[in-house]
């Protein structure tokens, strides 16, 4: 009588692998053999897809096809309202940030890429533009009010523009109380029309490859989203599973995108956090397979493997 | 007094020295695999199923990854953007990622299936999934350096992921000068060391023996 | 330097089932492994008639055989 299954695994031991009978097999034909295929499949799909590549949105680009958003972003920016303006660290202490659970992970990274919105995404860069006596005076009067009367004047244009049709500023009635905002933002736009303000929002090093400002920027206005989401990119549209066209895109982010398309995570505020948490727990138990009770008896359960050694199995029946 | 009448002195026994550095590190090496298993001509007769091919298969599709990849450095950052054989070498690139995490995934389902950590083989399987979980890495510090819309994107919304956690503090995803060099030096190195003590280990254990196999019968 | 114009690409073909949204060139690609993946496991492997001694028993750690968890 064969001792239960479970007790049998307890005390089953692994022969070692040298000690059975062994066939030729030449394991560096596989591996050329096996090089030339891939050669060829990587190669030939590359000849016949090629790769995508769509062009970056400069700022220009963005002034250009979105003036609205661009004047918009610049407002909220100005008061103290955009995503990255209240994003919390690590570029400020304007956010609590997202939590796992009672654990303020992102707090706990710190402020270490420091941005103030307003000063280093709009005001700095026009404190650089020269020969505009009326953007001089704007600045001016900017820097003298208080932080009070800042977010006022901003927020009460930003409500105008959000009233107007199409966000235009043209199109905002003149009687609110806006201070030098309008003025402000009107120029911002004449300032990324030149193509300049990435140059300006770089490094001021010569040498300069660290594009923080002017992505965040890019991304506390909506067009970038808008030019995302028409591609399936968005983050409750599995966008981080897909590619721009009909490319493949990146099939084994499956799992980590699946947790943002179902509640919880869906409408929670730290969503990114717990999704984190998650697949952190999961990917821990792959990691530990071999010493997870249960998740390690699998294969015996569903015994895939009576398929793949199947040749073996009969043999070793026929000689006994 | 000639040497020829000096009566014979039994050697001393002489005292053990303790091996050096050199000798130590090279007994370990020699003992890393069994003899002449380093690479082995013959393999067990269980080994005999078209599931086994996927191992080599995603070392053949990392080689054509590195080399592809190396081909693309040449250029410079942007340069495939505007150069023909430049946009073909990308392309070979990201289609042998693609080929890459394909056949790595087919594999990982196989060794599951055939709960290759048996016989002491737990530190090949934890090897393995890191060194898929470093691919994994790797390849997003590739999509951070392509320079293009897709990067803006995917820059912009990782970065949420990462400051979530706190890791973002550390990892500028924002800064592409950052992530290519993740991308092309360190990735690279940290998952080559993974792979390389992953292959030795299979090297030194073999092929994992069918499950409930209590000895070879011959 | 100006960048090549890339076109853009043209609009993707997705699938939509319930909650799954996916473009139709990840469901290729996943197909095929799961089929693939079947594919290697159901086809027999060729397999030579040579039948050899065992290999030199023996693991560089003095061990044989280790016991399952």
């Amino acid at each position: 009588m064969s001792a239960p299954t479970s007790e049998r695994t307890r005390t089953s031991t692994t022969p070692d692998a040298h000690g059975f009978p062994t066939r030729r097999y030449d394991l560096v034909k596989e591996l050329v053999i096996a090089l030339a295929v891939m050669v060829v499949l990587a190669g030939g799909l590359a000849v016949a897809f090629s790769s995508p590549d769509e062009r970056p949105i400069s700022l220009r680009d963005w002034a250009v096809s979105a003036p609205a958003d661009v004047v918009a972003t610049a407002t909220s920016e100005l008061a103290g309202t955009s995503p990255s303006a209240t994003y919390g660290p690590p570029y400020n202490a304007d956010g609590g940030g997202q939590t796992l659970g009672p654990l303020p992970l992102q707090r706990w990274g710190g402020v270490r890429i420091p941005v103030d919105s307003a000063r280093d995404l709009v005001i700095t860069p026009l404190s650089r533009v020269t020969g505009d006596p009326a953007l001089t005076a704007a600045l001016d009067r900017w820097s003298a009010a208080t932080p009070e009367q800042r977010s006022a004047w901003a927020n009460a244009y930003a409500a105008a523009l959000g009233g107007a049709p199409g966000g235009d500023p043209a199109r905002v009635p003149a009687s609110g109380d806006y201070g030098p905002v309008p003025a402000l933002a009107e120029s911002f736009l004449t300032l990324a029309r030149t193509g300049g303000l990435e140059s300006v929002l770089g490094s001021p090093s010569f040498f300069g490859t660290d594009t923080t400002k002017s992505l965040l920027l890019l991304s506390d206005g909506s067009y970038l989203e808008d030019q995302a989401r028409a591609r399936s990119l968005g983050g409750d549209q599995w966008g981080m599973m897909n590619e721009t066209g009909n490319y493949p895109g990146q099939p084994w982010m499956w799992l980590y995108t699946f947790w943002y398309q179902v509640e919880p995570f869906a409408s929670s505020e730290n969503a990114d956090a717990l999704v984190w948490g998650l697949m952190m727990l999961l990917t821990l138990a792959l990691v530990l397979v071999p010493v997870v009770p249960g998740l390690r008896s699998v294969p015996r359960w569903i015994p895939v493997h009576r398929l793949i050694w199947r040749q073996w199995y009969r043999d070793q029946a026929s000689r006994r | 007094m000639t040497a020829s009448t000096r009566p014979p002195v039994p050697p001393a026994t002489p005292r053990p020295e303790p091996p050096s550095w050199t000798a130590r590190l090279r007994d370990r090496i020699a003992h890393t695999v069994p003899p002449g298993q380093a690479l082995p001509d013959r393999q067990p007769e269980y080994v005999a199923s078209w599931v086994y091919v996927f191992g080599v298969a995603t070392l053949a599709a990392l080689a054509v990854v590195l080399v592809s990849g190396a081909a693309l450095t040449v250029g410079g950052e942007t340069w495939w953007h505007t150069s023909s054989p430049g946009r073909f070498v990308n392309s070979v690139h990201l289609w042998s990622v693609e080929l890459f995490m394909a056949v790595m995934v087919i594999h990982l389902w196989g060794k599951f299936w055939m709960a290759a950590w048996r016989g002491g083989r737990t530190m090949t399987w934890v090897t393995g999934v890191l060194a898929f979980l470093g691919s994994i890495g790797t390849a997003f510090t590739g999509y951070l350096s392509q320079t293009n819309l897709d990067a803006q994107w995917i820059s912009t919304q990782a970065k949420d992921g990462l400051n979530a956690v706190g890791i973002g503090a550390y990892v500028n995803v924002l800064d592409p000068g950052q992530m290519l060099l993740w991308h092309v030096v360190l990735l690279p190195l940290v998952l080559g060391v993974l792979v390389v003590v992953h292959v030795v280990l299979v090297r030194r254990h073999g092929v994992v023996p069918p499950i409930d196999v209590e000895r070879p019968v011959r | 330097m100006i960048q090549a114009a890339a076109a853009p690409a043209p609009p993707a073909t997705y699938l939509d089932w319930g909650v799954i949204h996916i473009s139709l060139s990840n469901a290729a690609i996943i197909a095929a492994m799961l089929l693939l993946f079947a594919l290697a496991i159901a086809l027999p492997f060729p397999v030579g008639r040579d039948r050899g001694a065992a290999a030199p028993p023996g693991r560089p750690d003095g061990r044989d055989g280790r016991r399952d968890r």
